[in-house]
């Protein structure tokens, strides 16, 4: 009881967040650019969609290959913030000197 | 004869340690509401909706991190913890999002439960986008508070204090 109390207004400030991004972004199906996109796809599932991008491959590439992907899309980020960090350091300290 | 008991000392877990292991079931989760071709569409789905649940913990574990730094967001604030929140923020709104789009494409779940939409190109699309874009996201965020993961894992996980150093890293939220 006492773990809710303390935590009612953060949860409710998260939740509150959450909402105003979601109302923030449902107009934007009635938009000219959702209507490009209506009218140039024809996805129509996720499963369809998940049925071209597997084909026929078979079980462990349809396994590993969606893990691989996982894996290369963060490490984009990891990278990019590594190069990041190590810039700045270099910058910092050719700035010291 | 008496037989006395001895009472074990309850070991209590730090923050840091709850944090750890919180953080590690989150990454798992992620990584399996983002392999659908393995996992399945219902899995898939279902795993997105509880993933709401450690994610609002993940957030009020560091509650007091995200109030303290809003209130210094405009004053003297060193720029790693600056644009720490500001990536938090980010991450956060990508979330919503990839939830709002993967529930307005939903094609198990929702009908599981009665409620039967339409799928609209335009939701499955973004879903697509979002969640790769959020995959990006969570790299950094991960790339960010590596010192953290590294000591917390080597303190708590490999037991292994020597290679952990005790101080937090400067824009580490963590205690």
């Amino acid at each position: 009881m006492t773990l809710l109390k303390n935590n009612l207004v953060p949860v409710l400030i998260i939740i509150a967040a959450a909402a105003l991004i979601v109302v923030l972004a449902l107009p934007l199906a009635g938009t000219e650019w959702a209507e490009s996109f209506r009218t140039a796809g024809e996805i129509s599932s996720g499963s369809e969609l998940l049925a071209e991008e597997g084909g026929s491959a078979p079980g462990i590439i349809m396994v590993i290959g969606p893990i691989v992907k996982v894996a290369i899309f963060m490490g984009i980020g990891i990278l990019f913030t590594a190069l990041g960090r190590g810039l700045s350091k270099r910058l910092r300290t050719s700035k010291n000197i | 004869m008496t037989q006395t008991t001895i009472a074990r000392p309850k070991r209590k877990r730090s923050i840091t340690q709850i944090k750890l292991y919180l953080d590690i079931f989150l990454l798992i989760s992620f990584i399996l509401a983002n392999i659908p071709q393995a996992t399945g569409i219902p899995f898939h789905e279902w795993i997105g909706f509880f993933f709401a649940i450690p994610l609002m913990a993940h957030i009020l574990l560091d509650w007091q991190w995200v109030v303290n730094t809003t209130k210094r967001l405009f004053g003297k604030l060193p720029g790693e913890v600056r644009f720490n929140h500001f990536w938090d923020l980010l991450i956060f709104a990508m979330m919503v999002l990839v939830v709002l789009t993967g529930t307005v494409v939903s094609e198990s779940a929702l009908p599981a439960m009665g409620i039967h939409i339409t799928i609209d190109p335009f939701w499955a699309t973004m879903h697509d986008a979002t969640a790769n874009l959020l995959m990006i996201f969570i790299g950094v965020h991960l790339a960010m508070h590596w010192k953290w993961i590294v000591n917390s894992v080597n303190r708590y996980i490999l037991r292994n204090p020597s290679k952990s150093s005790s101080a937090t890293p400067k824009g580490d939220k963590s205690s």
